[in-house]
């Protein structure tokens, strides 16, 4: 069954200069159990997909278009009530920025209690002995002592697990993890993820993973969503953007291949996309990632391209899909 | 803490030896005489010879500054805090009033100032740039531009002359009746609000801003809390760090007193008397006074140390 389906998305910025469309007709699927990766630069609109879904904005930003349904119901024009009830219950986030995500002057126990006092009516009592539980369950060693800490007193990885804990305290049928190893040195990174792997076995929670790292997409990911320039380019199962596909887009190619390797020639540069991603306010006409890309043709400046099936579970936003090995 | 509160307690009481021997030698550097301004004009020129030198050696002043010095604490310890040249009194009948007076007037004013300054502050942050915001900001902006007392006089003409409501100046006539009070302090207490306003909507609009624009705020809105407990629990608690700072600056002031506003209302407050002793040479009122001050300051200071620590857990006294 299909846990969350995105249709057309459209989510701006209102700003004095004009409408930025940080989501620009976004769609996307997540089937329950399953981890949807999203893939892109900064300011590819990623963040702001999954903003969109909690509706967690800014004052001048909103849903102008499209729908969100979540478990069949469409939540996108959801009030701040019925909002309030979805967030950290049936949805949860977690956050790129694990030493200032957390309230710094109150305590671990504290911050996990609050959500389960709201969305679960336990008592202080009840939720503290819950929120040692959960801490117990992201691996922490010695939960009752971090339970009373403040966040200071916590590493960075710490904290992520806390964030962990709290975004898994009443069991969410979908976490969204937005860059959540990023700050993260690597070592405490992979600890992170495995958790979060071994957490999703455990209780089935889907999940969005957010991340610039295709690295981090492989070992994560059941499927993949390239985003650019507030839009899908390209959907498909994780091994066939990594290798088993025909197809693939010009900008995935391009990711994939400015990854560093290990075992690269030392002295041959690296690979990387020439320009930069365009400015919201003022982007191509016809395909969003033309100017960049190698092989646009005319074509591809003045018409825009729609995301369309390559094969039944892989769709692709372009003309001309690069063919893999006749490069 | 408590071990930190008795330590800090111990190492005040040199800082205070020290004003008081600064102001003590601050007194003396003065110019002027105080013997002078107690010999009657009447006198004959024969006479004042006499009088100076009776009145010099019963205020002690023939002594070595030393001397003077040790008798004066040894005196303070006891709990006389001098003679005043100015009241013919005792320093401490002459400060009771007045400080009685002064503490009253600006109790009030601290509470409302307190109270307004942090609900408009909270309201303009969460509503920035909207018609409640601008004003605050435009009110804050002429008030901290505009001097006390032509605030005080303009409400004075309003209230007073204009719409005869309130009476212009002065204190009331029987001291018991609690109607009378309430109508004398009106005026001044709203001048004086409105001053100290000016400042602390700003810094607690800026306070809220800083903390609402920080990550946790966005985590506990994606837990799903009402945004009441995102703004008054989770950002205020943050914004309080700062503001607390501002609110114990303003304990100092609830002593000190306004010597401008007092003027004004002609209100028998510290600063007024602060003032006259200054002119009458008053010296042990002056010191008395001085002395008083520097130990709200410091008593303030203090306050400040234990409450950071109170509001915010990552500062740690020991």
């Amino acid at each position: 069954m299909k846990l969350l389906e995105i249709n057309n998305l459209h989510t701006y910025f209102e700003t004095k200069r004009g409408l930025i469309k940080a989501v620009n007709g976004v769609t996307l699927s997540l089937e329950e159990g399953r981890t949807l990766g999203i893939v892109g630069e900064s300011g590819s609109g990623k963040s702001q997909t999954a903003m969109s879904i909690l509706k967690l904005f800014e004052k001048n930003q909103k849903i102008y278009e499209g729908e969100i349904k979540f478990m069949g119901k469409n939540i996108s024009d959801s009030t701040a009530k019925e909002m309030s009830h979805i967030r950290g219950n049936d949805i949860s986030m977690i956050f790129q920025e694990p030493m200032t995500s957390l309230n710094p002057i109150f305590t671990v126990n504290r911050q996990i209690s609050e959500v389960l006092r709201l969305h679960q009516g336990m008592s202080k009592k009840e939720a503290e002995e819950q929120s040692i539980k959960m801490l117990e369950s992201v691996k922490i060693a010695n939960p009752q002592r971090v339970n009373k800490s403040y966040p200071f007193e916590l590493s960075g990885g710490m904290r992520q697990r806390v964030m962990i804990a709290m975004a898994l305290a009443c069991k969410p049928k979908l976490l969204i993890a937005d860059e959540p190893t990023t700050a993260l040195d690597v070592t405490i990174q992979a600890q992170i993820l495995r958790l979060m792997n071994d957490l999703k076995a455990e209780t089935g929670t889907s999940i969005i993973f957010i991340t610039h790292d295709l690295g981090v997409i492989n070992q994560m990911a059941d499927d993949v969503a390239v985003m650019y320039c507030g839009q899908v380019v390209e959907t498909a199962p994780v091994d066939k953007i990594f290798q088993k596909s025909e197809y693939i887009h010009p900008y995935t190619e391009g990711l994939l291949t400015s990854i560093p390797r290990l075992d690269s020639d030392p002295k041959k540069r690296l690979d990387a996309i020439p320009g930069a991603v365009p400015h919201p306010l003022n982007l191509p006409k016809g395909c969003k990632f033309a100017p960049r890309c190698k092989y646009a043709t005319d074509k591809c400046r003045n018409e825009e391209p729609e995301l369309k099936a390559v094969s039944p579970d892989h769709n692709i936003r372009c003309f001309f899909p690069v063919k893999r090995g006749d490069k | 803490m408590i071990k930190y509160s008795i330590k800090r307690i111990f190492s005040l009481i040199p800082v205070i030896f020290a004003i008081s021997i600064i102001l003590f030698g601050l007194n003396k550097i003065m110019p002027g005489d105080p013997v002078n301004m107690m010999i009657p004009t009447s006198a004959k020129p024969e006479q004042k010879e006499q009088l100076r030198k009776e009145i010099t050696e019963q205020l002690g002043l023939d002594k070595s500054l030393p001397e003077q010095y040790i008798a004066w604490v040894s005196n303070v310890a006891k709990g006389d805090l001098g003679y005043s040249t100015w009241k013919n009194d005792d320093v401490k009948n002459v400060i009771a009033d007045p400080l009685k007076n002064t503490v009253i007037l600006n109790f009030f004013v601290l509470l409302l100032a307190l109270s307004i300054s942090i609900l408009a502050g909270i309201r303009s942050a969460i509503k920035k740039n909207s018609i409640i915001d601008q004003f605050w900001q435009v009110f804050s902006l002429v008030c901290m531009s505009v001097p006390t007392f032509f605030i005080g006089l303009c409400l004075v003409y309003i209230f007073a002359l204009t719409l005869k409501w309130l009476p212009s100046n002065g204190m009331p006539a029987d001291l018991n009746n609690i109607g009378q009070w309430v109508r004398y302090m009106i005026l001044p207490v709203l001048t004086l609000t409105i001053t100290s306003l000016a400042g602390t909507i700003r810094y607690v609009r800026n306070a809220m801003l800083d903390a609402l624009s920080q990550d946790y705020i966005r985590t506990a809105r994606s837990k799903g809390l009402s945004e009441k407990v995102v703004v008054y629990s989770h950002a205020f608690r943050n914004a309080l760090i700062p503001i607390v700072t501002v609110v114990i600056a303003q304990i100092s002031t609830l002593f000190s007193g306004s010597m401008i506003t007092e003027a004004v209302f002609v209100w028998n407050g510290l600063g007024q008397v602060l003032l006259t002793a200054l002119n009458r040479r008053d010296g042990f009122l002056v010191i008395a006074m001085n002395m008083f001050y520097a130990i709200v300051y410091l008593a303030s200071n203090f306050i400040a140390d234990i409450t950071y620590a109170l509001v915010d857990p990552r500062i740690k006294l020991d």
